[in-house]
C-alpha cells in the first residue's frame, strides 16, 4: 500500500495483469492509483488497497486506454 | 535523500499528482438533502390535493406543476440515497448494518410509488424510511440523532444529527 505523500514511478505497458497497481485517468475521479482486477482485452475493474477506498462499483469498468501505467517503484515519505 | 530531492522537485510543480486513498471526490455525505426531498414529496401531494381554484385551467396548471416537482423530488431522494449507499457505505459499515441493503431497496420502491401516484401514505412511508436511513448513517459516525418536527409544512418528524460545536 502506498503511504500518503509517497512518490511513485509508473511505466506504460502493453500488458496489464490482475494485481497490478495502475495509474488511471478516471472520467469521474481524475488521476487515481488503484489495483487492477478482472483485466480483460478492452477493460478492467479497480479496487483500493484500503478498506475505506471507493467501491469497485462506484469506480466502474475502466477502458484500457485510460490506464497510464503500472507501478514499478515507489519511495515512501521519510518517517 | 532521494525523497528529499523528489520533494523539492514536487514543490516546483514538476511531478504530477494522483490520489490513492482518499474518498474522492469530496467525502461529503449527508442524508439531509434526501430527507428534505422526501418531505417535499408529501408537501407537493398535499398541495395537489388541497389546491382550489374556480378556474379549471389554473387548477390543472397547479396540479401539473405539483406532479412535475413531485417526480423530481422523488427522483432526488433515490439519487441522494444511492450515492450514500454506493459510495459511503463500505464493507465494514455494511457488515455492521446488514439491513442497509433492504432499507435502500425499500426507499427505491417507495419513491417510485410516490412518483406513480399521489397517495399521502406512500409519501409518509418514504419519509419514515429515509428517517431510518439517516439514523443508521449518523450512527456510523457515532453521532446521536433526534427526531424533531420540521419547522415548515407538512411539519413531519425528521431525524436531525445532534452535533457538538
Amino acid at each position: 500500500m502506498l503511504s500518503p505523500g509517497a512518490f511513485a514511478l509508473f511505466k506504460r505497458s502493453a500488458i496489464y495483469r490482475d494485481g497490478d497497481v495502475l495509474l488511471i485517468n478516471h472520467p469521474r475521479f481524475g488521476k487515481i492509483v488503484k489495483r487492477a482486477i478482472d483485466v480483460n482485452a478492452d477493460s478492467l475493474w479497480l479496487e483500493g488497497a484500503n478498506a475505506n477506498s471507493l467501491s469497485r462499483e462506484s469506480m466502474g469498468p475502466i477502458e484500457r486506454a485510460r490506464v497510464q501505467g503500472k507501478l514499478v517503484y515507489h519511495i515512501d515519505r521519510k518517517k | 535523500m532521494i525523497y528529499s530531492i523528489l520533494n523539492y522537485l514536487d514543490g516546483k510543480g514538476l511531478i504530477a499528482r494522483a490520489s490513492a486513498h482518499c474518498d474522492i471526490p469530496c467525502g461529503i455525505y449527508d442524508p439531509g438533502p434526501a430527507l428534505i426531498a422526501a418531505v417535499s414529496v408529501v408537501r407537493l401531494m398535499d398541495i395537489a390535493h388541497d389546491g382550489a381554484s374556480e378556474d379549471p385551467v389554473a387548477l390543472a396548471n397547479l396540479r401539473a406543476r405539483c406532479t412535475l416537482r413531485k417526480e423530481e423530488e422523488a427522483e432526488k431522494v433515490k439519487q441522494e440515497i444511492r450515492i450514500i449507499w454506493g459510495d459511503y457505505f463500505k464493507a465494514p459499515l455494511l457488515e455492521a448494518h446488514p439491513n442497509v441493503h433492504a432499507l435502500v431497496h425499500a426507499i427505491m420502491q417507495k419513491a417510485s410509488a410516490c412518483k406513480q401516484d399521489v397517495h399521502r401514505e406512500d409519501g409518509l412511508a418514504l419519509v419514515e424510511l429515509v428517517n431510518e436511513f439517516a439514523e443508521i448513517f449518523w450512527r456510523t459516525k457515532s453521532i446521536e440523532t433526534t427526531r424533531k418536527t420540521c419547522p415548515y409544512p407538512p411539519q413531519l418528524k425528521l431525524v436531525y444529527p445532534v452535533l457538538a460545536d
